[in-house]
């Protein structure tokens, strides 16, 4: 199912998930299918189990990034499993996540089609770009901490 | 004063300079390196401070840059648990006895102002930044966006800290932009995303730093400032700078007038190495040159990552930069640039990158150096090398980084000290572990060939080729007072007592050291460093390799700042890992390993147990009632690394 949502449209817009290309500034379909994205995460729930409930991982596109303005794919893991939600994106400053993922079109179709796993891998190729919302205890008290550590991205490198 | 023999050597980097109206008695600059974590947690000075800077003082060079101190009240500056403030005139006699300290070294006293921007406000669980860009490590704190009455703020608390620092009889001031603090957070265009005129073109953002320049500029009229600017943010990815916009950005405050430019490279989140052992020495002298070429006219200091001191002559020489300025290899030896001078560069002890340093500042630990056990302990004369009140005949078991550590500070007390070694060479496990290292095996290399050079220069014999065991001990019997086993450990073979096939196994030590050959598909038991090691190394020699490590992840034993290298080396070279995983039989085919997704077949000619090691022990029980004293240091006590094997190998050189 494909939640309609009043966003601008930004270049490359594709059809991905089943969002389809609209070339107007009105209602358009959005680039995260929020089914699809909801299928992945239950197949793959193992992975959002570990997260203290609450915990929210935000998706956005490099497109809208840039602009401060557009889809926020949020991941959020519920006593229930992990649930995900088709919110407005409308910059960082503004943004209720614990972790941000920017990345290009490409890079989610690839995560999509994997599974979380290949987060890491796309992180460290730079395909996917992640901030960190919270500060350091708040991402322990959501159970972030190991996923963050396995990424490799604790302390400063030099 | 005379020339010196090395001075002669090295005639560029021995020469006077001068910076404003004050002369330097060379070229070398002591960088601020100094963030050091030794201070009060309300950013007082304290004597382990006061003791370390007058080392610094004493290194002998020209120009002294006392660490970055944090100038604002609410500490948004303020990016380690115990960094310095000069924000109150109430820091200012700490700071006059360091000015003091620095003159009386014959030094030209520097007094960084370092306001850490998107790293700062340690205590307050926020940072500041010129725009709310979410930080991309844990490490760091959530930003708020500075209004423009909190940049009017921030230039005053500058200005009046360069004011403060002079008074306190510093001679000139420096501000930081090194590795993205807020200088940096201004000029680039990651982190600025303001809409005003203090964001946008490059112009704008480089408003902040001229402003910044002016304001401690009229602070302190007569007095050289100082600005650390990047040479390359390597943030390009992430939508920074790329370096023509950072040498734009310099053209800018050399308008401003400011005195001299310390070119640096690289920001703490930058994915990629900038100042590790990794990145070969002199790599990136090119953007000095190029901040030389575009403005001649301006003092330009760099060295990152040039430890050489003839390599910096011979910059100086052809005109890439006028000051070398020089940080973690005064760490290592403070006396380096008197050894230099008096010809005696190859007693130097030199930095060997491990990034100790660093990894403890950021796990909020005083620093400590690998290299140099004394530092950081000035203060407490049981670190002192200091005469012997009794000299006494030690003996050492093993020429390891830890026996060789104590023999030379033994010796440098007066002992009569001798080494004995069962194999062909000093240096023990860091041989092997140099041999296969893959980010710059002549750092590690170094380390033993120091230890050869000084333990000639100091007179300590070392009998190769002689194992110590009681046989030995009982025709030595009363000829020694003390005796210190540094034996080192070995994998622990017990551990794989009950896999299948165990009569297979080779020992990463024996691969390590050339003493077994691994064929060319190889499954390594244990990933941690020294399976890490030897993986990679026999990957890039074109081997198949997989490592099967019990544990959930990989490095488990390795520093936090070479972690991300290992991850990213076994990545790079496509070896293939099965973690929270373990052999369950090994055959001529291979290895059977099982985990909790089952069980995997991975064909092998060769399985290399790299897992748990053992100390050895043995001699501690053989010798209990054969000599005086009986010491242990390094990983015969518990194996660890090489940090730990050279500090305890000093501490006890130190004391027996
Ligand atoms: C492949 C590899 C990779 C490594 N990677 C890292 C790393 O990334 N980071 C890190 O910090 N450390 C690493 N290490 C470990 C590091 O090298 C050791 O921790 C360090 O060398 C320990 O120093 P030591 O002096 O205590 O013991 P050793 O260096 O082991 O020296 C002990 C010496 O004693 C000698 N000896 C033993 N018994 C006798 C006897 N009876 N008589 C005479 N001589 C004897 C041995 O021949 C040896 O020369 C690695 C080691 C290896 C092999
Ligand atoms: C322990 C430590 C503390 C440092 N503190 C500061 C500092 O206070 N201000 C600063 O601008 N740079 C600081 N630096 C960076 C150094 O001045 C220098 O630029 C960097 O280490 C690279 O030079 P090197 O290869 O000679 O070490 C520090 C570096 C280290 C290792
Ligand atoms: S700790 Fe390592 S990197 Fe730091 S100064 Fe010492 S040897 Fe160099």
């Amino acid at each position: 199912m494909a939640v309609p949502l009043e966003v601008p449209d930004s270049p490359g817009r594709a059809a991905a998930g089943t969002g389809a290309r609209r070339d107007d500034h009105r209602i358009v379909e959005p680039f995260f299918s929020v089914a699809a994205w909801q299928a992945w995460a239950d197949r793959h729930r193992a992975a959002f189990d570990a997260l203290a409930p609450g915990t929210r991982i935000g998706q956005v596109r490099r497109g809208d990034a840039a602009r401060a303005g557009g889809e926020l794919l949020v991941i959020e893991a519920t006593e229930d499993g992990p649930r995900v939600r088709l919110e407005r994106y409308a910059g960082m400053a503004r943004c209720n996540a614990h972790l941000l993922f920017v990345g290009p079109d490409a890079a989610w179709r690839e995560l999509l089609a994997a599974g979380p796993g290949a987060a890491r891998r796309l992180t460290r190729e730079r395909k996917l770009h992640l901030y960190v919302m919270k500060s350091r205890t708040e991402l322990e008290a959501a159970r972030l901490d190991e996923f963050l550590d396995r990424l490799a991205l604790v302390h400063p490198k030099h | 004063m005379t020339q010196r023999p090395g001075e002669a050597q090295l005639p560029h980097l021995f020469k006077p300079g001068r910076i404003g109206k004050f002369a330097t008695r060379n070229l070398i600059k002591y960088g601020a390196c100094c963030v050091s974590n030794y201070n009060g947690r309300d950013g007082t000075v304290t004597p382990r401070e006061l003791a370390r800077m007058r080392v610094i003082a004493n290194t002998g060079c020209g120009i002294i840059t006392n660490q970055g101190a944090y100038p604002d009240p609410r500490g948004e500056g303020k990016a380690y648990f115990r960094q310095v403030a000069i924000f109150d005139d109430r820091f200012l006699p700490e700071f006059e006895l360091i000015a003091r300290y620095i003159h009386d070294g014959g030094a030209l006293a520097i007094q960084q102002i370092l306001h850490a921007g998107r790293y700062g406000g340690i205590d307050l669980g926020y940072c500041v930044q010129p725009s709310v860009v979410p930080q991309t490590l844990p490490h760091f704190r959530p930003p708020r966006e500075m209004t423009k009455d909190d940049i009017r703020l921030c230039i005053r608390e500058h200005a009046e800290a360069a004011r403060r620092s002079i008074k306190a009889g510093f001679d000139g001031t420096e501000v930081t932009s090194f590795m993205g603090y807020l200088l940096a957070n201004f000029n680039s265009k990651f982190t600025n995303q303001r809409s005003d005129e203090y964001g946008g073109s490059t112009r704008n953002r480089g408003r902040f730093m001229r402003e910044l320049i002016d304001g401690m500029k009229q602070a302190t009229p007569d007095h050289p400032v100082i600005i650390r600017l990047n040479g390359a943010e390597l943030m390009d990815n992430w939508g920074g700078n790329d370096e023509d916009e950072c040498f734009e950005l310099m053209g800018q405050a050399v308008e401003c007038g400011v005195d001299m430019i310390s070119v640096t490279v690289g920001w703490q989140e930058a994915p990629e190495s900038s100042i590790g052992r990794d990145i070969p020495p002199g790599h990136w002298n090119y953007l000095a040159a190029r901040a030389k070429k575009s403005f001649p006219g301006t003092l330009i200091a760099f060295g990152n990552r040039l430890p050489d001191p003839g390599m910096a002559n011979d910059c100086i020489a052809r005109g890439e930069f006028d000051y070398w300025e020089v940080c973690r290899p005064l760490l290592a030896d403070p006396e380096m640039v008197h050894k230099v001078a008096e010809g005696r560069q190859e007693e130097v002890r030199r930095c060997i990158g491990s990034l100790n340093c660093l990894s403890r500042l950021f796990r909020d630990l005083p620093y400590t150096c690998t290299m140099n056990p004394a530092l950081g302990h000035e203060v407490e004369p049981e670190y002192a090398v200091t005469p012997a009140t009794v000299r006494k005949k030690v003996m050492v078991i093993g020429a390891g980084p830890a026996g060789m550590e104590c023999a030379l500070t033994a010796a440098k007390r007066g002992h009569s000290v001798t080494v004995f070694e069962k194999s062909d060479r000093i240096g023990g496990s860091l041989l092997g572990y140099a041999t296969h290292d893959l980010a710059r095996p002549d750092d590690l290399l170094s380390v033993i060939r120091h230890y050869e050079v000084m333990a000639r220069k100091l007179g300590v014999e070392v009998r190769l080729g002689t194992e110590a065991n009681a046989k030995l001990m009982r025709s030595l019997l009363h000829q020694f007072d003390a005796c210190v086993v540094a034996a080192g450990a070995g994998i622990d073979l017990d551990h794989y007592d009950r896999l299948e096939g165990r009569e297979r196994l080779v020992d990463a030590l024996d691969v390590a050291r050339g003493r077994a050959q691994a064929g060319k598909r190889v499954v390594v038991l244990g990933g941690g460093k020294v399976g890490l090691v030897v993986a990679e190394s026999l990957r890039k020699r074109g081997a198949e390799v997989a490592i099967v490590e019990e544990d959930k992840r990989l490095a488990g034993d390795v520093m936090p700042s070479f972690k991300w290298r290992h991850s990213a080396w076994v990545e790079e070279l496509e070896i293939r890992t099965f973690l929270s995983a373990r052999a369950t039989r090994i055959t001529a085919e291979g290895v059977h390993v099982a985990s909790a997704k089952g069980e995997t077949f991975v064909p092998a000619d060769t399985v290399i147990a790299a897992g748990p090691r053992k100390s050895n022990q043995s001699l501690f029980r053989d010798f209990e009632w054969m000599i005086d004293e009986l010491h242990g240091c390094g990983d015969a006590l518990m194996p660890r690394g090489l940090d730990a094997a050279i500090q305890e190998g000093y501490r006890l050189g130190v004391r027996i």
